[in-house]
């Protein structure tokens, strides 16, 4: 799994828990206290997605492919993106 | 974890010194064990990815991106073996379970291991399971934080399966043996 999909996968689930979150949908999951909790993840999900998108640009361009090896993350991650039945 | 066990157990409060005892009697002992015993060729030890020439931002988001696609991964994989036991499991054997105190641990032992409950929330999963002895429900809420199928996949995941397969199994019989221990004598 490259940067940009991590980027994508943590935009996706930071978008999903916000959505959630926003809506009743979270009292499916958890309890009506952990809303604040549940808001905060979300947004430092979404966070995460574009600092990476960010640094991932930033990196690029001063680096250029000199750098040797790519840090790739393990394919249990594409896990996140399974859909649950809401 | 313990405020919860006292919550859970509100007629029981010898429930939360005892899971303290065996949970650290047991941690203490596989840290021994493993002093002792262990070989550093059965841990591979985890590719750390390399934060130099980062600046403070940069390598705070990579490790925050880091461990978000390493632990969720294996936490779905977690939740899909808990939902599938507990939509598959029918509630009959449970009871028959119950019925024989050395069967009643080891059932409430697997099936923590099986469930893979978060550890703040086992005890009210466990407290309402009230035909299990004191004792088999201890050894629940002190196998289940240890060693579960989302800790193996993780463990397999971050050390390799030669350490897992090695270090869970080890934990577990321990884990069962210090509740059993901790419960003759404090429940």
């Amino acid at each position: 799994m490259n940067r940009q999909a991590q980027a994508a996968v943590l935009f996706l689930v930071g978008a999903a828990v916000l959505h959630a979150g926003l809506t009743d949908l979270y009292l499916r999951y958890v309890k009506a206290g952990l809303r604040p909790l549940l808001l905060a993840a979300g947004v430092v999900l979404i966070m995460a997605a574009v600092a990476t998108v960010w640094y991932e640009r930033r990196g690029r361009g001063e680096a250029g492919d000199g750098h040797g090896h790519v840090h790739r993350e393990p394919r249990v991650a594409w896990l996140l993106v399974l859909p649950s039945s809401p | 974890m313990l405020t919860a066990t006292a919550v859970a157990f509100p007629r029981n409060p010898e429930m939360v010194l005892a899971r303290f005892v065996a949970s650290l009697l047991v941690a203490c002992v596989m840290g021994w064990l493993w002093q002792r015993l262990g070989r550093a060729d059965w841990m591979r030890p985890p590719a750390r990815p390399s934060h130099e020439g980062l600046g403070k931002g940069a390598a705070f988001w990579d490790s925050v991106r880091h461990d978000v696609m390493h632990a969720g991964g294996f936490l779905v994989i977690g939740a899909m073996a808990a939902a599938t036991l507990k939509a598959v499991v029918p509630a009959t054997w449970l009871h028959a379970a119950a019925a024989n105190p050395v069967v009643a641990i080891l059932a409430l032992a697997v099936l923590a291991v099986l469930l893979s409950i978060c550890s703040e929330a086992d005890a009210f999963v466990v407290s309402s399971l009230t035909q299990f002895s004191l004792t088999a429900r201890l050894a629940f809420l002190v196998v289940g934080p240890m060693i579960d199928l989302k800790l193996f996949a993780m463990q397999a995941g971050t050390f390799g399966r030669g350490f897992a397969l090695r270090f869970a199994p080890a934990t577990f019989a321990l884990a069962i043996l210090g509740s059993v221990l901790v419960g003759t004598v404090l429940l």
